[in-house]
């Protein structure tokens, strides 16, 4: 009798803990739109951005008029054969678009997580040359930016603080800019992933190793939580399938996406890609946040069935593979 | 009218450099920053001093050639003019975080620096973390600490040693614990290591790097510390060696794919392996090839200046090339470039490269 009851404690007390990790992770703040607005834009080659940036930033507009704004690419490690970095022509394309519309201030800030040494990766991916051509706007590298203490707010890492980029936190307005990858530990790499290099390398390491053992799903959504995204562009022209982010080939997807939500942009790419993002889970955890479902996000631009490419994936993520047509609401 | 580089302009200098045995007037010149002593190949690399500082070495080589000076003393002089520009500019520019002050302690070891300031910002673990009262304490910066400080053998600075050692002997990377080794020789495999093989992570509660764990040896080394955990550390750097020689940040294949080596870990793991280790000869002269090809078309300094160091401390012939690659890529960028930086170009270019090793006052 006495052991039954030690035993019923155990278990009682494994229920309310795990109820208690439950409510913990449930703290994701509601900040889902009723309506999202995406755009998505052919385009075959690189040159072409700056007109087709134009274009995409009329059919999904942020508000950038007088503001500090922060474009945050996608910056990891350079090599010549692979599409691992967003383009820096359309980082180029956007910056001057940005200031079209009135941005005050357009800044660049990344803080590559695998490569200490950024200057040579800002001039080996070419980014700085294209940077000192527009003259109009600076590189922040955010591993050596001074730190602003953040509590995280959902529970669903451990991590007691975030010590986050300053240059971040004080940005009006925050525009991730994606490459459109596979990712082989997280499925896809997008918008939300993106948000991997804010965390500052100089605090934390190269990689940010911290997050991987918080959980990548977990860490991604706390720090969309942390640093909320305003507006995203997606550099699909060039896209990386199969062993992403690093080594997988590329795929010519040859579409930018456009979008004010983050969740709305990445579920589309996923659908893009042949991936149901539904399935994907850092974008399941992340419905609090935006739209996930097709059926609340106003496609403008192609349609998603005339881009659409099958992307090769991982065996360990073959169960993502979705068909747009059979997804229900 | 001469290009304000042309050295031609200045023919009693030049003389005296072709000619280093007349003697250099111990009077000042009308130029302000032209100071004079020394011998005279300081004389001649003190001449480097009134070049203005938009002339490179590249300037001055061409307007020297005219005149028949051996480019050997041309990059002397360069070399001469570079360093002082850069100590000049390390000591009215603040140090913005631990990486910055101990570097920064490192190159002006010579000139004055007090260590107490990097005292007083040690955690009360025992160790340092990136940012003073930032975040969590860190291997790499604890180390960097350790290394700066160990020239002023002062009894504060001693007894500040020996509380970072202590913090940094019960610093393991996680996949040192029984559970996570099992895991990963059984189940978690796509990443290729030997968890046995195990050194320090950046922050805890992570596993092992390259930087982390190799400036951590490179402490212990220098404060001739022995400890149990260097040997499987030195283990784990060759374990993660890449293929192609180099190091990557911390693994060398990762889901059947060859990674990349980075250089600037490449050149950390050098300096740590630099007492050689017998069996891995290959391997060292692969990545100290690797560092030199890899670095002879770039201009970053920080790359190079790391690379200079491990290169000199191998004995490698690229060393020397690539140190005046330095100095020339320096000087373009000398405004630019933040404090941890600037040290370590300093460091780089003294005339024997800075090891690590310095013995204490």
């Amino acid at each position: 009798m006495k052991r039954r009851s030690i035993v019923s404690a155990a278990a009682l007390a494994a229920t309310a803990g795990l109820a208690v990790h439950q409510s913990q992770a449930s703290r994701v703040p509601f900040r889902r739109p009723r309506r999202s607005h995406v755009a998505i834009l052919r385009c075959d080659r690189y040159a072409r951005t700056s007109e087709v940036v134009a274009r995409g930033l009329r059919l999904v507009s942020p508000a950038v008029q007088g503001k500090r704004v922060l474009l945050k690419p996608n910056l990891v490690e350079y090599s010549p054969a692979a599409p691992i970095n967003t383009h820096p022509m359309l980082i180029a394309a956007v910056i001057d678009a940005l200031y079209g519309l009135g941005a005050a201030t357009v800044i660049v800030a990344e803080g590559p997580g695998h490569v200490r040494d950024t200057d040579l990766l800002l001039h080996e991916s070419g980014l700085e040359a294209q940077l000192d051509l527009l003259k109009r706007a600076s590189f922040v590298d955010l591993n050596f930016d001074s730190v602003t203490r953040v509590a995280p707010g959902t529970g669903l890492t451990q991590l007691k603080e975030l010590w986050l980029p300053t240059t971040v936190r004080s940005a009006d307005v925050v525009i991730s800019m994606p490459k459109i990858k596979t990712h082989h530990w997280a499925g896809v790499t997008l918008s939300l992933k993106n948000s991997f290099g804010i965390l500052p390398g100089g605090v934390y390491g190269w990689p940010k190793n911290v997050l991987h053992w918080q959980g990548i799903d977990n860490s991604i959504v706390e720090l969309a939580v942390s640093v909320p995204i305003h507006f995203v562009i997606a550099d699909g022209i060039e896209a990386m399938e199969g062993n992403g982010p690093l080594h997988g080939p590329m795929r010519r997807l040859g579409c930018l996406v456009f979008a004010d939500d983050p969740v709305a942009a990445d579920a589309t790419c996923c659908r893009l890609m042949g991936i149901d993002p539904r399935r994907v889970r850092h974008l399941q955890m992340a419905v609090p946040l935006g739209n996930l479902d097709a059926h609340h996000i106003e496609q403008r631009g192609e349609a998603i069935a005339g881009v659409l490419q099958r992307f090769e994936l991982l065996p360990q993520f073959t169960h993502l593979s979705g068909d747009i047509n059979r997804e229900s609401p | 009218m001469p290009r304000q580089c042309d050295i031609g302009s200045h023919p009693a200098c030049v003389r005296r450099c072709v000619h280093p045995t007349q003697p250099w007037p111990r009077t000042r010149t009308t130029s302000p920053s032209l100071e004079t002593a020394g011998t005279s190949l300081d004389e001649c690399a003190l001449y480097g001093l009134v070049i203005p500082q938009s002339c490179d070495g590249q300037d001055i080589a061409r307007s020297l050639a005219r005149t028949g000076i051996i480019r050997t003393r041309i990059i002397v002089i360069s070399r001469v003019t570079i360093r002082r520009q850069v100590l000049q500019r390390l000591t009215t520019t603040a140090s913005r975080g631990i990486e910055d002050a101990a570097l920064g302690l490192m190159a002006l070891r010579n000139s004055g620096a007090d260590p107490r300031a990097l005292l007083d910002i040690q955690h009360r673990d025992g160790g340092w973390s990136a940012i003073p009262n930032v975040g969590p304490p860190s291997a790499f910066h604890t180390s960097l600490a350790l290394l700066a400080i160990r020239p002023f053998q002062t009894a504060s600075v001693r007894h500040a040693a020996g509380r970072a050692f202590d913090w940094l002997s019960e610093l393991r990377g996680v996949e040192s614990h029984w559970l996570w080794q099992w895991k990963f020789r059984l189940f978690d495999r796509q990443v290729r290591f030997d968890p046995l093989k195990s050194g320090w992570p950046w922050v805890p509660d992570t596993v092992s790097w390259v930087a982390p764990t190799a400036l951590s040896i490179l402490a212990f080394q220098a404060w001739c510390r022995e400890s149990p955990r260097t040997a499987p550390a030195i283990a784990m750097l060759l374990d993660r060696a890449c293929p192609q020689g180099g190091w990557n940040a911390g693994n060398s294949v990762v889901f059947g794919v060859d990674l990349d080596p980075h250089p600037d870990f490449t050149a950390m793991a050098l300096l740590a392996l630099r007492d050689g280790s017998p069996g891995y000869e290959a391997l060292l002269n692969r990545s100290l090839d690797y560092l030199k090809a890899r670095l002879e078309g770039s201009c970053s300094p920080y790359s190079l200046a790391w690379a200079v160091m491990a290169l000199s401390a191998h004995g490698h012939e690229g060393a020397h090339r690539l140190k005046n690659r330095l100095e020339r890529c320096a000087a373009a960028k000398l405004d630019q470039l933040p404090r941890h930086v600037l040290a370590l170009v300093s460091l780089a270019s003294e005339d024997i490269p800075f090891t690590f090793q310095e013995p204490s006052r």
